[in-house]
């Protein structure tokens, strides 16, 4: 890693030593280490995750980390561990997030006693591998958004890479995945399903709407921008908040192909359920577009 | 695509460290998707639960304590494990019941029962995660 585009500067009162390529190494890495523990930690609490480690099929956890790789190499290119140059380079970033991910996991899981000596390999392996996406999403935007001032400016050739239509709606669908994946797999999805009529139903999809374009065009976040088209408000409305909701709310299908629980017996609360889950996945979106 | 800048000095030295840690990542990932590939292609033998009766400690309460282990390729949940006693002819006269929220394959779960003269444990079922 350059250790200019790192953001340690040898001249810095940090001394020579922070300059050494291994420290800023380091730093970088404890950087991602840091993300990878603030985006994992809700999930890395949560029992259902910890279940689903056993019980998931084997094959859909290994499709999990797989199908997650690419949206890491895409979110490498746009703001990863550094500048990067290639695509060759995105990839080892992406997998190092990974194994940063399986790395935060494990050492927290085995403080809490969730992973221990004398667990059979298979369970283990399992719990970490259910715990391992979200974290890499920390672990890659720990170290483009904690870095030293300076140290993570995106050159505009490099961000123009998702910059278009497209773009924004790969981050809203990589912020759908975060969130929805985070809340997702716990009973209280199913469990708010049951507790809401109809009308509740209908009243989070307008609300879950409502926020979405909020966060990203009315509310005045910092990230947020004024109308991109330049024409009608109904026009961005409906080419981000209602496609980046949309996207949210399929965000309940890769729930399906990744073997998380769904209640496909009953398809009125199964209805519910996607209404609920898209209401996190809808803010997760619009908070990507906001923070990326 | 443009050239890429070549590095030199400590810049190439931090370029190859970042490559060798990528590659003991590479290594990492590979190995933990092959070991669920193998597992979820070699996995389909069902639950085999097995409850035995644990020694009573020195120091115990009376408690009859049990292990449930899975011995089979499947987890299992809400395993419903009860303490009975029988009359002498064999059949069961009093059951107390407790329930397992999961047993993975290849893993055991220990528990007990209170004091209250049970001397047998037994599994009465299961339900599928």
């Amino acid at each position: 890693m350059d250790p200019e585009l790192a953001g340690a500067d040898p001249q810095d009162d940090g001394g020579e030593r922070r300059g050494t390529p291994a420290w800023v190494q380091l730093a970088g890495l404890g950087r991602a280490g840091g993300g990878a523990l603030i985006f994992g930690l809700p999930i890395l609490m949560t029992r259902e995750l910890w279940w689903l480690g056993f019980t998931a099929d084997r094959l859909h956890l290994a499709l999990l980390i797989a199908v997650a790789m690419p949206l890491l190499v895409l979110l490498s290119h746009r703001l990863g561990f550094e500048q990067t140059f290639g695509w060759r380079d995105d990839l080892r970033d992406a997998l190092i997030a990974v194994a940063i991910g399986l790395a935060t996991s494990a050492l927290v899981l085995a403080l809490f006693g969730v992973i221990a000596p004398g667990m059979p390999v298979d369970e283990v392996v399992g719990k970490l591998a259910m715990q391992t996406v979200p974290a890499s999403f920390g672990a890659l935007l720990g170290r483009s958004q904690f870095g030293e001032s300076g140290a993570d400016q995106v050159d505009p050739d490099q961000g123009r890479a998702l910059a278009g239509y497209g773009g924004q709606l790969f981050l809203m669908a990589v912020g759908a995945l975060y969130l929805g994946l985070s809340v997702a797999p716990t009973d209280e999805m199913m469990l708010i399903a049951y507790l809401m009529t109809p009308w509740h139903a209908l009243a989070l999809v307008a609300t879950s709407i409502a926020l979405m374009h909020g966060f990203i065009y009315a509310l005045a976040f910092g990230g947020g921008r004024a109308h991109a088209t330049g024409g009608p408000w109904w026009r961005d409305f409906y080419r981000f908040t209602v496609t980046g909701y949309d996207g949210g709310h399929q965000d309940r299908d890769r729930r399906e192909v990744v073997g998380l629980p769904v209640e496909p017996e009953n398809d009125e609360a199964d209805e519910q359920a996607q209404r609920v889950l898209a209401f996190p996945a809808a803010i997760g979106a619009a908070a990507a577009r906001l923070i990326l | 695509m443009a050239d890429q800048p070549r590095r030199t000095g400590p810049q190439a030295l931090a370029e190859r460290i970042e490559w060798a840690i990528g590659a003991v990542a590479a290594a990492l990932v590979v190995a933990v998707i092959g070991f669920l590939v193998v597992e979820g292609l070699a996995r389909a033998e069902p639950p085999d639960l097995r409850v035995h009766l644990l020694p009573l400690a020195a120091d115990d309460d009376g408690s009859l304590r049990f292990a449930v282990e899975n011995r089979g390729g499947t987890a299992v949940s809400g395993v419903v494990v009860s303490a009975i006693r029988r009359d002498a002819d064999g059949a069961v006269t009093d059951k107390r019941s407790l329930t397992i929220d999961h047993v993975p394959p290849g893993s055991r779960v220990t528990g007990g029962f209170l004091p209250s003269g049970f001397a047998e444990v037994v599994v009465e079922g299961y339900v599928d995660p």
